[in-house]
């Protein structure tokens, strides 16, 4: 069974060519291909979970290309890591193409829509599968494409388009670290394959700032695609493409690749603690600021969005304290619950006609399967218990006490109750109170079965996964690590503090809101408030740095490239027209002249071989 | 290297004159150009027209196919003389070689490349 | 003697000579199913070529040799003439010309080839040559209604005869400082020749065969009769003669130059780098001012033919090895845009860049297999032609001649803003009012998928052809 693992992606891929040929044809039946071509792999990385349950694995490469005394070897390998990989990311792919089927319905380009989406999964699958980082790379980069393409789906809107160009090139950023560190690695090991490459670098008796280099530039791509600070300026803006996709690419899958590039890579950075130290930093930093951005966001998918980055920002703590089976475990669970969440914002949407929540209010009377659902994603997120993201959560938070940095715990403690706050401030505004706008709450309509049935299926792993893949999945990532030590109270904090998010969001949101502005006003809470509204100045940032660092430079390189390059280029194309005038003056487009020509360049050529050779 | 000089003046000999011939014909040639002296050379006959009289296209295509299939023939010279010896498979590879040359010349004639029109 | 050496050559020949035969008897409108007989004869020639016996030995009177060299050559040439049968069948229908004739002379010009590439003597390769250049002089100036064609076969055929007056007086000067013909023999002859006073004839030689094999692939500055030619040529036939015509030259360089100049390697190298150097920026450089995509395609295949030059400049096993993968990169890479132009011009006869507006929305298959060709041209990643790159760089940092590769790098930068043109162009630029969907017949689809398929395959497996090259290219370095 494991040998047939590249089935995996490959029916997708299959499933993106039928979308091609087939597509406009076939109307919006072309979301079949899509859907069933994931069912199938989805069932077929069960059984192949179930095989690697059972201590199976696989590592198969051909060769691929020689040159000079180098070989490159091409291939798939899938040990516990990936299977569980696999398995999320089909099963939840399969789901969110079946939830579109009902959100796109009537779309304009939704073949387009859907064939890019097979595209993207097949590309995910493919990195995960991928036994070396050269065709780990070659996946990551479709990744981005189609990431690209789909935020971009509604390109009609200019911001839409400048959306999926941001997304675009601050990933970009991050995957030129990540290329120089695979060249990097590859120029001193000769070799991409993820198994062989920490032995090859543990074994060449590097120095330690070499790997630390190697570890941090393989780190910056997974900084850019896992939107961990500084470059997560780019996922509160890629909201704008299609829920669904906000859902698939921008919460369960495409974000998680790059936490699962550095689980990949964990022996690298093993190699290299200093590294993998700046790995938890960034995770704790990441964890902390987007918790209290999103507490001011207004827009639904706008608070997703931002705890789609805090919650990254705890998986990559996880790894950076050494807990790399607490950030995979965290990793599945959000995939499951964000993605849940993500698409019950949609059918909030798709019933509203706004992502606003202050136009919102009161939507729990007309949607409840829609409340139902997304209150479950909900407690999972703020981890309470026994919904699944507590499990994890609680698992990161203790690893890191045990860890020698324990501000590291203490960021994500903070940013654990600022989580509960925010999405008990979400699910009140949204589903809760009195309606705010007369015209959302006529409106509103409970979304079709097609949609809904997404919705519970996914609900399900979200309130139970944690609780119950805890141990087993332990076992089988990490099979002889020591328990976790215990914390004591510490151990407890973040649980409480989540409980009291939960109740300071409810007391303020279902109170008055005179209350809520009183606060405001107050001298201690304003500067906060202003901070967190101002994106804790990122996006500000972000604009200096481009021009500083991005455009500052260019400047000189146009100039540079006006005037000496182009001088260079233009200069040889004056002095090809200058040989050609001369030719020319032989009168030119006339055979005559070509003979002439040739004889000349022979005699001449012939005069030099009698000079050089004779 | 000395049969190199002599290949070397050889050709200097040689582009001096040539240049000589060209340059020089004008300078001596008589200075009034009358009816007579523009007609091109005919072994002392009058010529009937100028150097450069229109003629029909069809005579290139006609003198051209005449040539090709008259050259063509002429490797049958050679087998006959040696027929003999060449035996059985001479006779063969000339019977290939006359086949693709009738298919040549049917596709000639059957295209109109013969007619007077 | 024995002729089974030659069958493939003998079926080529004979399918020609049959569809002369026919050709007259069938009106030109009812003569589709000629190019199926051509397909087939195509096809059983590359599978009796396939059924030979390879050894390295020589046959007909060591007038051919069948080794991996000849074997690989033989099945480029016939690969490319059917491709090109196959783009060319509705271009030459539409314009109520006779298939019969313009195939019987593909297959002619085909033969040449192939007898260019099984040859072991310098007599049958002129033979070849010539067969291969006669009948693309023709082919050239088959549309004799349109001025350009017209022009291009002349033009094609007063210069080619001048390079093969030049090509056999460089022979006939090897022949009298050897006394041989036959290409191995050259070897020793050459070499003693050099040693005993007759070093200036030796260069004389040499230099002269270099020119006009020079002028065949159409290397600068040597190559200015091919943009003219090229331009003007019927498309199908410009995609044959840059693919064909000049792998053939590169045939002959690699089997007379390489092989039977190989001991005057040091002698001849830097000229061939230099030329290498000089034509792929002459190549480049003007193709950017091209408004034409026949012209400008005509310049691109100039400069490429200076990349395939490195591989022959640096003389080594890995370098000719790398000049033939490139030079199937370049044929599958080169049909692939041909067979999209083709197919446009089935019956829009326009070839400015400008006319390629919008065609991502006309025909996005087209568009895209286009886009694949330029990206293979540039040497984009997941291409042929970036294979074909890595691979001549590889073998000019190896062979010592790390400028070359420099050289290759920093003119496929600069060939990038024309290729870059014409993928804006047809992507971006809006269609022109009346531009409908393209239609495409079965035939010419199939030539743009499989040279689709084969761009891409090269680009992404592209191992078994560097075994293949590597092995084709064992025999011919002395």
């Amino acid at each position: 069974m494991l040998a047939w693992a590249p089935l995996v992606p490959a029916l997708p891929l299959a499933a993106y060519v039928l979308h091609l040929i087939f597509g406009r044809r076939a109307g919006e039946r072309t979301a079949l291909f899509g859907i069933v071509a994931l069912a199938l792999s989805t069932l077929l990385s069960l059984a192949i979970l179930v095989q690697v349950a059972h201590g199976a694995a696989i590592d198969r490469s051909v060769p691929w290309l020689r040159i000079g005394g180098l070989q490159v070897r091409m291939g798939f390998a899938v040990g516990p890591l990936e299977a569980v990989m696999l398995a999320m990311v089909s099963f939840i792919s399969c789901f969110i193409e079946v939830y579109s089927m009902g959100y796109m319905h009537g779309d304009r380009r939704y073949n387009r829509f859907f064939s890019n989406v097979t595209l993207f999964v097949a590309a995910m699958l493919t990195a995960v599968i991928a036994n070396n980082l050269l065709l780990f790379f070659a996946a990551w980069e479709v990744m981005g494409l189609c990431s690209y393409l789909l935020i971009g789906h509604w390109f009609e809107d200019p911001a839409n388009c400048r959306a999926a160009t941001k997304a675009f090139m601050v990933t970009r950023i991050g995957d030129v670290g990540l290329l120089l560190g695979i060249w990097w690695a590859f120029s001193l090991t000769h070799t991409f394959s993820f198994a062989a490459l920490p032995g090859a670098l543990g074994a060449m008796h590097l120095p330690a700032a070499t790997l630390d280099a190697i570890a941090l530039l393989i780190f910056l791509g997974a900084v850019g695609k896992s939107a961990q600070v500084p470059l997560q300026i780019w996922l509160p803006d890629a909201m704008a493409g299609p829920t669904p996709i906000s859902a698939l690419i921008h919460a369960a899958t495409m974000v998680a690749a790059g936490v699962f590039l550095v689980a990949r890579t964990y022996g690298i950075f093993l190699l290299a603690p200093a590294a993998l130290h700046w790995v938890g930093i960034v995770g704790g930093i990441s964890a902390f600021i987007p918790a209290t951005i999103a507490c001011v966001q207004t827009d639904i998918k706008k608070v997703l969005a931002y705890s789609t980055i805090s919650q990254l920002g705890y998986m990559m703590l996880a790894m950076g304290v050494g807990a790399f089976e607490a950030g995979i475990f965290h990793l599945l669970t959000h995939a499951f619950f964000k993605a849940l969440l993500f698409l019950a914002a949609g059918s909030v949407i798709h019933a509203a006609g706004t992502q606003n929540m202050h136009e919102m209010g009161g939507l729990w009377r007309k949607l409840r399967t829609t409340g139902a659902t997304f209150v479950v994603g909900t407690l999972a997120l703020a981890a309470i218990p026994p919904f699944s993201g507590f499990w994890s959560k609680d698992a990161i938070l203790r690893a890191a006490w045990a860890s020698p940095d324990r501000a590291l715990y203490w960021l994500g403690t903070i940013a654990a109750g600022l989580t509960a706050y925010y999405m008990t401030r979400a699910v009140v505004l949204t589903f809760f109170g009195r309606p705010r706008d007369a015209h959302v709450q006529e409106h509103a309509h409970e979304s079709p079965a097609v949609m809904l049935v997404p919705l519970v299926v996914l609900s399900v792993p979200a309130a139970l996964l944690g609780w119950v893949v805890d141990r087993p999945l332990r076992q089988l990532l990490t099979p002889h690590a020591p328990a976790a030590a215990a914390a004591g109270v510490y151990g407890f904090l973040p649980l409480l503090l989540s409980l009291a998010g939960v109740a300071v969001g409810l007391a303020l949101y279902l109170g008055p809101l005179a209350r809520r502005e009183a606060l405001l006003r107050s001298p201690l809470v304003r500067p906060v408030y202003g901070l967190c509204k101002r994106l804790w100045f990122f996006d500000d940032l972000g604009a200096v740095v481009m021009y500083a660092v991005g455009l500052g430079p260019s400047y000189v390189i146009g100039a540079f490239d006006r005037y000496v390059v182009d001088g260079v280029v233009n200069g040889i194309g004056w002095l090809a027209m200058a040989f050609g005038r001369l030719w020319r003056k032989l009168s030119t487009g006339n055979v005559q002249a070509y003979m002439l020509t040739m004889v000349v360049a022979l005699a001449i050529g012939l005069v030099a071989l009698q000079a050089m050779g004779g | 290297m000395s049969e190199y000089q002599a290949v070397a003046l050889y050709l200097g000999v040689a582009a001096v004159v040539v240049f000589a011939v060209t340059a020089g014909i004008g300078r001596i040639r008589a200075a009034r150009q009358t009816g007579a002296s523009r007609m091109p050379y005919e072994c002392g006959i009058t010529g009937a027209e100028g150097a450069a009289p229109r003629f029909p296209v069809r005579f290139y295509l006609v003198a051209m196919l005449f040539v090709i299939l008259d050259v063509e023939a002429i490797a049958f010279y050679p087998w006959g003389v040696r027929l003999r010896a060449l035996g059985a498979r001479g006779l063969e590879d000339m019977a290939v070689f006359a086949v693709v040359l009738a298919i040549g010349y049917a596709y000639v004639w059957k295209k109109g490349g013969l007619d007077w029109r | 003697m024995n002729f089974g050496a030659v069958w493939p050559e003998i079926v080529v020949s004979g399918v020609g000579t049959l569809l002369v035969a026919l050709d007259p008897f069938v009106s030109a409108a009812r003569q589709r199913w000629f190019g199926y007989v051509c397909l087939a004869g195509l096809l059983l020639a590359g599978l009796l070529t396939l059924g030979e016996p390879v050894g390295g030995g020589s046959v007909l009177g060591g007038m051919v040799t069948l080794d991996g060299f000849s074997m690989l050559f033989r099945l480029i040439f016939l690969a490319a003439a059917a491709l090109v049968v196959l783009l060319s069948l509705d271009f030459i229908l539409q314009r109520g010309k006779d298939l019969g004739e313009f195939l019987s002379l593909l297959c002619f010009a085909t033969t040449g080839a192939m007898v260019m590439a099984i040859s072991r003597d310098v007599v049958s390769l002129y033979v070849g040559l010539e067969l291969l250049s006669i009948s693309s002089y023709v082919l050239a100036a088959f549309l004799r209604d349109e001025s350009g064609s017209h022009e291009a076969g002349l033009k094609y055929l007063l210069n080619g005869a001048l390079a093969s007056a030049i090509l056999l007086f460089g022979l006939s000067l090897t022949y009298g400082l050897t006394g041989q013909t036959s290409i191995p023999a050259l070897t020793h002859g050459l070499a003693s020749a050099l040693h005993t006073g007759y070093a200036p004839v030796v260069w004389l030689a040499v230099g002269m065969v270099l020119a006009a094999l020079a002028f065949k692939i159409a290397a600068a500055p040597f190559h200015l009769w091919a943009p003219d030619a090229y331009e003007g040529a019927p498309t199908p036939v410009t995609g044959y003669l840059m693919v064909v015509a000049e792998t053939a030259g590169f045939v002959a360089l690699l089997r007379i130059v390489d092989t039977g100049m190989g001991p005057l390697a040091a002698h001849w190298g830097p000229w061939l780098a230099g030329l290498a150097i000089f034509t792929m920026t002459v190549g480049n450089v003007t193709a950017l001012w091209q408004r034409n995509i026949k012209r400008m395609l005509a310049y691109s295949s100039i400069a490429q033919v200076g990349y395939v030059l490195v591989g022959l400049a640096v003389a080594t096993p890995g370098g000719v090895s790398a000049a033939i993968f490139y030079l199937v990169a370049y044929l599958f890479t080169t049909l692939g845009a041909f067979a999209v132009i083709a197919a446009l011009s089935v019956r829009d006869p326009g070839d400015a860049i400008t006319d390629y507006a919008g065609l991502g929305r006309r025909s996005p298959a087209l568009a895209v297999v286009l886009t694949v060709c330029l990206a293979s041209y540039v040497g984009i990643p997941a291409t042929a032609g970036f294979m074909g790159k890595l691979a001549l760089i590889g073998a000019a940092v190896h062979g010592g001649m790390a400028w070359l590769a420099v050289g290759i790098a920093v003119n496929s930068a600069i060939s990038i803003g024309y290729y870059w043109t014409v993928a804006r162009t047809m992507w971006v630029d809006p269609a022109p009012a009346d531009g409908g969907a393209v239609a495409v017949s079965p035939a010419g689809a199939t030539s743009v998928a499989l040279t689709l398929v084969g761009v891409v395959f090269l680009g992404i497996l592209p191992q078994a052809f560097f075994w293949l090259s590597h092995w084709a290219g064992a025999g011919i370095l002395r």
